[in-house]
């Protein structure tokens, strides 16, 4: 099983780096970043490759894998295969605080900081509420319904505010919804790193509580589990995964939805290889999602989050349908 | 039921009181506007069609059919979402929460975008839209045995993957993107009377006919053993019931966009308003009553610039008094399933 595992995570890095070299070449300029790196290349293909596509593909990576982390997490604690990381309202409150600040300051928000902090405070903000709200450690139902119908609330608002006060600045705060990695640069990079690398230190404390809570609250309970504890724990560890990717990347749909399937098909079912099975294949997806975007129609782009939606719809259905499938 | 059942008592003031505020939005939406008119002026602005004003113009092509549509659509959206929570048995369950809403938006986007279709063209590819999307999500949601959080959850994956389609057919299409986000919240202004002579062929008889077959709903909510002892073709129905709430929905999305939660809502409002669980024969025109408030209400908002600066589309104040009522009642333990 564990020879099956590596193999996989293997398979996943050797497509990651080519990936890799893929995103570091394509774009509007082309650049050989062989080229570059042996010292042969110009200033501005260093330049390019060194501020501009470096710390995007570092960006696509580590927000396909918190993206993709959350969407497991909160799949498990929720038992339901169809939870995704928005059910905690992550992506619906960072959309309305980065919408709102966007368009009332009146362009006084630099975009680069001022963006991501704004958003990872209302993706923050909104996952509380609703934890708070359908009781985090209760009815894992609840916490659905209740999480859906605020989220729907919130991207109300989201609308009102762009209809209310939009009068020809929307262009930027809906290309922010679309959830793009477009001019990221290092200042995006280090906290998704940093929410990430904390999160891969906790992770192995987790693998017993999640194994045992997706079995039901009793289950967990007669195996010696605090499950009012666990639980929201869990649900805040998936919020600040979440949180962090939308706050650099906006709210890219999908990944944490298809991911985790994804990853139990490759693996089955045990906890710990699926943790990383997970995390490898939600950065793989986001960077080809980027990689694709960018090689359709250059010097165009389509924005990262318009392509998983695009390859998510049949990819899930057949996942979906191989699970029902197995389990006839 | 008794005279006495504080069921029977609750019937007259219910349906008194929404109507009642049906008229008195309508009062307001049609009072409102660029060309204020005062109440006394209104008999004749909406009567006297031989006398050319622009206050008669502004009420009478503008502000009337406008109030029309809000009924209309209400209406439609209400009984649409208590034929979902009937044939579902889940209290819900809504053409919003099940990504029909959302698949007769991508279906008339994309006839609009990219097929050019006419409005007439647009009322029937909504409908094929709304039923396949809602057959997507039916199916999704099976596999759980329709357990209302896996239903939701089935129907919001669907509708996400609905309004990602709709994402690209805008990005490839010459629409501006500030006018389709106008539409896609859902809006009543600028509809004319044309628009009430689509929609109404649509929603009456639908509504007609829902009602005179009201008696098979409440045995749908038998378990099906049961309702098969009677001798209902209980999944027949449901599949009629169903397309029913389809058109319903498909009817309002092509003529008004898609305007959220007044369907989850109706039922729930009407079930309290009428002192709780009642026969659908009652229950259908009080969540169509309910609805058609509801809708008014937040038109009649949305027109006031009483929040926004400029007038706002309908679906932001529907959706925000929708997911206010909704996360009162959900406080107040709706019960969750079966």
């Amino acid at each position: 099983m564990s020879g099956r595992v590596a193999l996989i995570g293997l398979s996943l890095l050797v497509l990651i780096a080519f990936l890799a070299i893929l995103s570091l070449t394509l774009g509007a300029a082309s650049v050989d970043p062989f080229a570059v790196l042996t010292g042969r290349g110009d200033p501005a293909a260093l330049q390019i490759l060194w501020h501009l596509r470096l710390p995007r593909l570092f960006l696509a990576l580590a927000v396909g894998a918190n993206f993709g982390l959350a969407g497991l997490i909160v799949q498990i604690v929720l038992r339901n295969p169809l939870a995704e990381p928005g059910v905690l309202g992550v992506s619906a409150g960072a959309s309305l605080a980065v919408v709102a600040a966007l368009l009332l300051s009146h362009g006084a928000l630099s975009v680069s900081l001022g963006v991501p902090l704004v958003a990872f405070g209302g993706a923050v903000a909104a996952g509380a509420a609703i934890l708070w709200l359908c009781g985090g450690s209760g009815d894992p139902r609840r916490l659905v319904l209740g999480g859906v119908v605020f989220g729907m609330a919130l991207n109300a608002l989201v609308m009102a505010v762009i209809v209310g006060f939009g009068a020809g600045r929307a262009e930027l705060a809906l290309l922010w919804l679309t959830g793009s990695l477009y001019g990221r640069g290092y200042d995006q990079l280090w906290p998704v790193l940093a929410c990430g690398g904390v999160a891969a230190l906790l992770l192995p404390a987790f693998v017993r509580p999640l194994g045992l809570l997706r079995f039901g609250d009793d289950q967990a309970r007669s195996a010696g589990l605090e499950v009012r504890i666990w639980r929201p724990a869990a649900l805040l560890l998936a919020m600040a995964l979440a949180a962090s990717a939308v706050s650099a990347a906006g709210p890219i749909g999908f990944v944490g939805l298809v991911v985790p399937h994804f990853a139990r098909l490759l693996t089955g079912a045990a906890i710990a290889p699926l943790i990383w099975v997970t995390a490898l294949s939600g950065a793989a997806v986001t960077l080809m999602a980027d990689v694709v975007g960018r090689a359709i129609a250059p010097p165009l782009e389509i924005p990262v989050g318009a392509v998983t939606g695009l390859i998510g719809v049949p990819i899930f259905l057949l996942l979906l349908q191989r699970q029902s499938r197995r389990r006839a | 039921m008794t005279p006495d059942d504080p069921k029977q008592r609750l019937i007259l003031p219910f349906f008194l009181l929404t109507l009642l505020l049906i008229l008195v939005c309508a009062v307001l939406t049609l009072t409102q506007g660029r060309f204020a008119t005062g109440l006394a002026d209104l008999p004749t602005a909406l009567l006297d069609r031989a006398e050319v004003t622009d206050t008669g113009f502004a009420v009478r092509q503008l502000r009337l059919p406008r109030a029309v549509m809000a009924v209309l659509a209400g209406a439609a959206l209400g009984v649409a979402g208590a034929l979902m929570q009937a044939i579902t048995r889940n209290p819900l369950a809504d053409p919003g929460l099940t990504g029909v809403t959302a698949g007769a938006a991508f279906a008339v986007v994309l006839g609009f975008t990219l097929l050019g279709v006419s409005q007439a063209g647009l009322l029937v590819l909504g409908t094929v839209g709304g039923a396949l999307s809602g057959a997507l999500t039916f199916a999704l949601a099976a596999q759980r045995g329709f357990n209302p959080a896996h239903l939701i959850l089935a129907g919001v994956a669907v509708a996400a993957f609905c309004l990602s389609g709709i994402n690209v057919l805008l990005l490839l299409g010459a629409t501006s993107m500030n006018s389709a986000w106008f539409w896609l919240v859902g809006g009543l202004a600028n509809r004319t009377w044309q628009d009430v002579g689509h929609l109404w062929p649509m929603v009456l008889p639908v509504l007609v006919l829902v009602w005179l077959t009201s008696r098979r709903l409440d045995l749908l909510l038998l378990d099906d053993d049961t309702s098969r002892g009677i001798g209902l073709h209980a999944g027949r129905w449901r599949l009629i019931f169903g397309l029913c709430s389809v058109v319903l929905t498909a009817g309002c999305v092509a003529t008004c966009g898609p305007i959220g939660f007044i369907g989850l809502l109706a039922p729930h409002v009407a079930r309290m308003g009428l002192g709780g669980a009642v026969s659908h024969r009652l229950l259908i025109p009080a969540s169509a009553l309910a609805g058609a408030a509801i809708l008014s209400v937040a038109d009649a908002l949305a027109a006031s610039r009483l929040i926004f600066p400029t007038e706002i589309p309908t679906g932001i104040p529907a959706i925000l008094i929708g997911a206010g009522m909704f996360l009162l009642l959900f406080r107040n333990g709706l019960r969750v399933g079966r």
